[in-house]
C-alpha cells in the first residue's frame, strides 16, 4: 500500500533525469558573434563568389546521452555581403532574395537522426523568401562541456558547435535569375553554416 | 587601296597577337596559380577550442593572390594553401579566381580569332585586286 503514492514518485524522478540532459544553448548572443558563420556559395561563369554573414541568432537544444537535438536558426538575409556592394544590392534585391520584405532565413529542426561520432542528419524547414520547404540535411555537432578552455574562449557555460552543408535549388525557394544573367550564374548555390551555442 | 590594304594587315597583325596573348596569358597566370581555401581565422583561445585555424569560406579553388602577407602557415585537408580572409578584406587584397582569367581569355581568343579571320579573308581580297 505505501508503494502507490511512491510510484508516480518514481516515474516522475525518472523523467526528470531523463529531461535534465537535455541543454538549451543560445546562439548569437553571447560576444562570440563573428564566430557564428552562414555562408552560401554560388559558381558563376565569370567568378565563383561566396556571400557571408556572421549575423546568426537562434536557439539549440541538445541532449549529449542520448544524442539528440532541436533548434531554430535565423540569419539575416540583409546583411549577406559577397565582397562587390553592386553585387551585394541585385542578391538583397526582388528578383534575388527580396531583402526588404524577407529579412530572414530560418531552419527550424523537426528531427534529429545520430548518425556515428559527432556526425547527424537533421530534417527540418527552411524558410528562404517566404518559401518553407521540408529538407534533410547532413550535419555535425560537437557537444563542449564547461571547462577553463570554454572560458577563455569567452563562453560563460557548456558549447555546442553546430556545422552543416547543404545545396538549395535557388527557383525552389521564388529566386529567380534575371534573363541576362541566366546560364552564367548557377542555379543551386551550397549553403555553409557554422554555429556557436552558448549555454545559459 | 594599298592604304586601305596595309590598315587591314595591320589590325590582322593585331588580332593575331591578341590571340596570342589569349593563350599565352592563361598559361602565365596558371603558372602563378595556386589552390587556396580562404579561412576566417579563429583567434588563439578558439583555434584552442575549436581544433580548427578558422571557419572555411567557400571551396578551394585556383588563385592568384599577390600578397604573401596573405597566406597563413599550413594548408588544408585537400592540400590547399590557407589564405586570411580577414587580412585580405582589410587590406583591399582581390583573390584573382585562375576561373576568371580563362574566361576573359576564352573572350579574347573567341574575339581576336573571328576578327583575324575576316581581316585574312580583307587582306586576301585586297591583295587580289591589288594584283
Amino acid at each position: 500500500m505505501k508503494l502507490i503514492p511512491i510510484l508516480p514518485l518514481a516515474v516522475f524522478a525518472l523523467a526528470s533525469g531523463a529531461f535534465a540532459q537535455s541543454k538549451n544553448f543560445s546562439v548569437g548572443a553571447s560576444g562570440r558573434a563573428a564566430a557564428q558563420v552562414f555562408t552560401f556559395e554560388s559558381e558563376a561563369e565569370l567568378e565563383d563568389f561566396t556571400g557571408l554573414t556572421h549575423k546568426v541568432t537562434g536557439n539549440l537544444s541538445f541532449d549529449p546521452k542520448a544524442k539528440t537535438g532541436s533548434g531554430r536558426i535565423v540569419v539575416d538575409i540583409a546583411s549577406i555581403d559577397t565582397g562587390i556592394p553592386m553585387r551585394n544590392d541585385h542578391l538583397r534585391g526582388a528578383t534575388w532574395f527580396d531583402a526588404t520584405k524577407f529579412p530572414t532565413a530560418t531552419f527550424e529542426t523537426t528531427k534529429v537522426a545520430h548518425k556515428s561520432g559527432d556526425t547527424y542528419t537533421v530534417t527540418g524547414k527552411l524558410t528562404v523568401k517566404g518559401v518553407t520547404k521540408t529538407i534533410t540535411v547532413p550535419a555535425t555537432v560537437k557537444y563542449m562541456p564547461q571547462s577553463e578552455t570554454t572560458q577563455r574562449a569567452g563562453f560563460k557555460g557548456d558549447v555546442l558547435q553546430v556545422k552543416t552543408s547543404f545545396k538549395v535549388t535557388l527557383k525552389d525557394y521564388n529566386v529567380t535569375i534575371p534573363a541576362p544573367a541566366q546560364g552564367k550564374v548557377g542555379e543551386s548555390v551550397t549553403i555553409k553554416l557554422t554555429v556557436f551555442g552558448s549555454a545559459s | 587601296m594599298k592604304n586601305l590594304y596595309r590598315a587591314v594587315v595591320g589590325l590582322a597583325a593585331l588580332a593575331a597577337l591578341a590571340l596570342g596573348l589569349g593563350f599565352a596569358g592563361p598559361a602565365y597566370y596558371a603558372s602563378k596559380a595556386e589552390l587556396v581555401q580562404r579561412v576566417k581565422p579563429h583567434d588563439e583561445a578558439m583555434a584552442e577550442l575549436t581544433g580548427e585555424v578558422g571557419t572555411l569560406i567557400g571551396p578551394p579553388e585556383k588563385m592568384i593572390i599577390a600578397d604573401p602577407k596573405a597566406f597563413l602557415e599550413g594548408t588544408g585537408d585537400d592540400g590547399a594553401r590557407l589564405a586570411d580572409d580577414d587580412y585580405m578584406q582589410s587590406n583591399g587584397v582581390y583573390p584573382l579566381q585562375l576561373k576568371s582569367v580563362e574566361a576573359v581569355s576564352n573572350y579574347v581568343r573567341l574575339a581576336s580569332g573571328g576578327a583575324l579571320v575576316l581581316l585574312g579573308v580583307a587582306a586576301f581580297t585586297l591583295r587580289r585586286k591589288l594584283a
